[in-house]
């Protein structure tokens, strides 16, 4: 009985199941801790981008510069490497939005007494942010195929970061801005396709 | 599985190679790249520019040759636990199965976990690293192996023995080696793909011969099929009894040796 409770909570699919409503009821007790302490409303939300989009860029760095060559040694093909790799991706995104809309809908019923949500939050700032998160995350790709040293990656990720927070203090532009990063993210997914079918690892 | 490779160029060499199924084959360079790059194109990991074919279908990242074959370089890290149930779950990702039993019984085999520091995490030494990985590739329960580096980090005669013996045995129909020891796979191959000084890959059987000439021979007589030159001369057998004849009565020192015995008159590169 004890070995199945343990094969059953050893699955993924539990793992993530269990995170995912871990991280919904955190999202719950830091708004009603922090109700009274008027905190930037978009706080949180900045913290669950900026740490997704690190993890995105440190983790699609990694994946083509040391998992490629294992996978496609033990008998995963390229394409289907890539595919995992940008299903893996978009649902980092997806659950990242699911959370922002629970925290958005959250707010709105705790603290913000049902005002607009265009009143509390800047939802131009959320598509930049997305867009910014896939960029990033086929940035990585890209300089892990290209066996990019990590003397200068790490660094370049510390650059990157300080560039990401400062464009969002100053610039206001910022749905042009998404639009932009939006085609080069497009742009770099199909540069990552092009590139993974034809180098030599 | 006939795998056919017609034309295919690496560095200066111009290769064209039938591997038959069944067949256990030792590829053999000094420059270690150069195994390396072929092993790479055999395995369907990197291009081959149209110049390799599996039943007529291009083997480049061809995802039915790729469930059929399993590429290990011993040279690099597979596996960083040696809990087997932790092993067979990540394997799943690859459609892999771990046979469990096999698995710990080589490791018990090798004594890995005298080669491991098992402190938060295993870590292997390098001879650890090569115990590991054989053990993970004879545990997979693929039949066609290609394997670069097979003895890398090896010293004991036993270890070289229990590897040579393993990686050319039944359970594998076909295995592809990338040597690093040729003396120590002596009679345990079909053949040794040979790539020679002299910019040809060549083929020999388990039990043709090879002769070892001084190194200056050749500004003497004519050598045909030369495949090395460094302290010695190294050529293919293919003498008649009266060029051998003619050589005993000139007084020419030469030698007949195994083409297991090569690594001894090579010399430096």
């Amino acid at each position: 009985m004890k070995n199945n409770a343990n094969e059953f909570f050893e699955k993924p699919i539990v793992k993530l199941i269990s995170i995912i409503i871990l991280t919904l009821l955190l999202i719950l007790i830091s708004l009603i801790l922090f109700e009274d302490l008027n905190l930037d409303s978009s706080m949180l939300i900045y913290n669950i981008f900026g740490t997704i989009t690190l993890v995105g860029f440190l983790y699609s760095f990694h994946t083509t510069n040391k998992k490629l060559y294992i996978d496609v040694s033990l008998g995963i093909c390229r394409k289907d490497f890539y595919k995992k790799y940008l299903k893996n991706t978009l649902f980092i995104l997806f659950i990242t939005l699911f959370f922002i809309t629970y925290y958005i809908f959250l707010y709105r019923l705790i603290i913000a007494n049902n005002k607009l949500i265009f009143e509390e939050f800047k939802i131009e700032r959320f598509v930049y942010l997305s867009t910014i998160f896939l960029c990033l995350s086929f940035l990585g790709f890209l300089f892990g195929i290209l066996k990019m040293k990590s003397g200068i990656f790490y660094p370049l990720v510390f650059v990157i970061v300080a560039l990401i927070v400062l464009s969002l203090i100053y610039l206001t532009i910022l749905y042009l801005l998404s639009i932009l990063f939006g085609i080069v993210s497009i742009c770099l997914g199909v540069l990552n396709y092009y590139i993974i079918k034809n180098i030599n690892l | 599985m006939n795998l056919e490779i017609k034309n295919l160029n690496i560095d200066n060499y111009n290769i064209n190679l039938t591997i038959y199924e069944n067949e256990k084959i030792g590829i053999f360079s000094r420059k270690q790249e150069i195994t390396s790059k072929l092993l790479e194109v055999v395995s369907g990991i990197n291009k081959n520019n149209q110049t390799a074919f599996i039943n007529g279908s291009n083997i480049f990242d061809n995802k039915e040759y790729f469930s059929n074959r399993l590429f290990f370089d011993f040279k690099r890290n597979y596996l960083t636990t040696l809990r087997v149930n932790k092993i067979e779950q990540a394997l799943k990702d690859y459609n892999l199965e771990l046979d469990k039993e096999n698995f710990v019984n080589i490791c018990k085999d090798l004594n890995i976990r005298g080669e491991t520091d098992i402190t938060y995490k295993y870590e292997f030494t390098p001879v650890g690293n090569s115990f590991v990985n054989l053990a993970l590739l004879c545990s997979l329960n693929k039949k066609n192996i290609i394997v670069n580096n097979p003895l890398i980090n090896l010293n004991l005669k036993s270890d070289f023995d229990y590897f040579t013996a393993k990686l050319t045995s039944t359970i594998f129909q076909s295995a592809i080696l990338g040597i690093d020891r040729l003396d120590c796979f002596r009679g345990k191959l079909n053949r040794v793909v040979f790539f020679s000084d002299f910019n040809e890959c060549i083929s020999i059987n388990n039990n043709d011969t090879l002769i070892v000439f001084d190194n200056d021979i050749d500004k003497y007589y004519l050598i045909k099929n030369k495949l090395f030159k460094g302290r010695k001369i190294i050529s293919l057998n293919n003498t008649t009894k009266e060029d051998l004849k003619l050589w005993q009565r000139q007084k020419v020192n030469y030698e007949i040796i195994s083409l297991y015995d090569i690594e001894k008159y090579l010399g430096e590169l």
